[in-house]
């Protein structure tokens, strides 16, 4: 365990976080279970006014969330590497933490994309004053509350393992895949070419239906986007690190998602991981304004802007992240004439 | 324009610490058309400011609800309630307003939400004070003001919106008889205007012009429909 300013900033994020969204999450529990919209008793009244207390809580518990969640990728990125010994970026740190840091950022980052789109729903059943998405925000609520508390004891666990005695060897983790051939993952076989195809493709059919749902949003082409924007993260996340990577550590071959946050390649890993994120969510969340304007006409106007609005994002944010995986490629082939491989 | 506000088995509880707890009022059903001054009485400590703070969107009814025209503006969402409350005028028995400002400057405040020019926000405001006839008091501070002074103040930031609903808590409580009459013009015109009134108060002079009168009795509001009661 490192007792570091910033693992403790994390720590104290993660239990405040915890514990509002903890308290909205019995909150919504007690909306699903006793709810009764036509009613004006007592206990509904009641129930109303802390409903609205709890998309209070659950704003904040989910802002202290996300908010943890950055601190923690600085953190293997940047802090830890330098008092591990032996690491030198974040791969090196989650050998440390031994297979729990990896389950705590896939746990956190799922979590993340629950939380944004019951704040989706959230925003949308704001637009109208009887709240007509109250009982469908608690589930989706109460969907993400286990995520939370999984990948905040995840973190923990992987913390509590870092060992400032214990050396790592963060290249050997990356370069001893290749030492022995029937040990890589499937996805290091796949050629370059195939990567490439895939990433290009997928970005211009995302493309096209982020503006095809701009333009026109309804069912179809949010369904298109949304299938598109699960897709494409994995595409253009393989391509930039098997392909494009080497072109930005200016190296013949170095697969090392991680140590493109390090200072040295401009911390290019922040912007461009997070606008393949941005994509995934803002696709997904297209997708979910359009069904629930659909299911529900007090909202249909807001939520078709806010379907139309997370298109453009999608379209944006795919642009950018091309454009930042791709410049220094295009600088290569300016410069030399030929592409890093030959 | 509001039809008028309707109370809908209101219950308010007051609670303490240990589980203590106090019903102010239960089971209230009325109707505050538009059009109509409605008087409510009662004893003190009976409920009135509260109730007419419920009315106003200020606090949440323990039970039941407040519905302009047919929707239950009391359950609203809390920034559409607060949306709502741009169309309600309300004069706080103890004034609630700001001592240092000048009169003129209090009563521009409900008025910026409405992103007018300055020069006409603070015409409308001009106008609201010397409908109290008090436009000889719009520049000086409040803290300089009597007590009367103040609540024609306070009367003219309520109505300088022209809000749809006008509540008014005691609102004659400072006045002399002049002053009386001033504020009570001014009542009758909102209520010729086809705005909804509800005043609640102590003065036996209201009742003169008000056209519907509520009472409260033990916790409960009951229409007083006796000859006495009406304008």
């Amino acid at each position: 365990m490192i007792a570091h300013p910033i693992l403790m900033a994390i720590g104290m994020a993660d239990l405040l976080g915890l514990g509002l969204i903890l308290s909205a999450g019995w909150i919504a529990g007690d909306v699903l279970l006793h709810s009764n919209p036509d009613g004006r008793d007592r206990r509904q009244i009641a129930l109303e006014a802390r409903s609205e207390r709890g998309g209070l809580e659950a704003r904040w518990g989910a802002g202290l969330f996300a908010f943890s969640t950055l601190l923690l990728v600085i953190a293997v990125t940047r802090i830890l590497p330098e008092l591990i010994p032996g690491a030198m970026c974040g791969t090196g740190v989650f050998q440390a933490m031994q297979g729990a840091g990896f389950r705590a950022f896939a746990l956190r980052f799922i979590t993340l994309l629950l939380l944004y789109l019951w704040h989706l729903l959230d925003r949308l059943n704001r637009t109208s004053p009887r709240g007509p998405l109250t009982e469908t925000c608690a589930r989706m609520l109460l969907i993400a509350l286990p995520g939370a508390v999984l990948g905040i004891f995840d973190t923990f666990k992987a913390v509590s393992l870092l060992d400032l005695e214990r050396p790592v060897d963060c290249c050997a983790a990356l370069y001893d895949r290749f030492g022995n051939g029937n040990s890589l993952p499937f996805w290091e076989n796949i050629p370059d070419a195939f990567w490439m195809g895939g990433f290009m493709a997928t970005g211009i059919l995302l493309i096209a239906a982020g503006i095809w749902s701009f333009l026109r949003p309804g069912r179809k082409s949010a369904a298109l986007l949304a299938i598109f924007s699960l897709i494409w993260p994995f595409a253009a996340a393989g391509a930039l690190i098997q392909v494009l990577s080497a072109y930005h550590y200016q190296v013949l071959s170095h697969p090392c998602p991680w140590c493109l946050f390090l200072p040295e390649h401009w911390r290019v890993g922040f912007f461009l991981f997070a606008a393949l994120l941005g994509g995934m969510a803002a696709g997904t969340a297209a997708l979910l304004s359009i069904i629930v304007g659909q299911r529900y006409p007090a909202i249909r106007e807001p939520a078709r802007i806010m379907s139309r609005r997370a298109s453009g994002w999608v379209v944006l944010l795919s642009i950018l992240f091309i454009i930042g995986a791709s410049f220094p490629a295009l600088l290569w082939r300016l410069r030399h004439g030929v592409w890093i491989g030959g | 324009m509001s039809e008028g506000i309707f109370c809908r088995d209101l219950e308010l509880v007051r609670r303490g610490s240990r589980d203590q707890e106090r019903t102010i009022f239960t089971d209230v059903n009325a109707d505050f058309p538009a059009g109509n001054i409605t008087l409510i009485t009662g004893p003190a400590g009976s409920g009135k400011s509260s109730l007419l703070y419920i009315l106003a969107g200020l606090i949440r009814p323990t039970r039941g609800e407040v519905l302009d025209g047919e929707e239950a503006v009391s359950r609203w969402l809390t920034p559409h309630r607060d949306l709502w409350r741009k169309g309600v005028g309300i004069v706080f028995q103890h004034f609630q307003l700001f001592a240092d400002l000048t009169a003129e400057k209090n009563v521009m405040i409900p008025l910026l939400p409405k992103k007018w020019p300055y020069r006409r926000i603070r015409n409308r405001a001009n106008e609201a004070l010397e409908r109290l006839s008090a436009g000889h008091l719009s520049q000086m501070p409040v803290h300089l003001l009597s007590g009367g002074e103040r609540q024609r103040v306070a009367v003219a930031r309520a109505l300088a919106a022209d809000p749809a609903i006008l509540l008014a808590d005691e609102p004659t409580a400072h006045q002399d008889p002049e002053g009386m009459k001033i504020v009570m013009d001014v009542f009758a015109e909102a209520r010729d205007r086809a705005r909804v009134v509800v005043i609640a108060a102590h003065d036996p002079r209201i009742a003169g012009i008000a056209d519907r009168h509520y009472r409260f009795i033990d916790g409960r509001l009951v229409h007083d429909r006796s000859p006495e009661s009406q304008g």
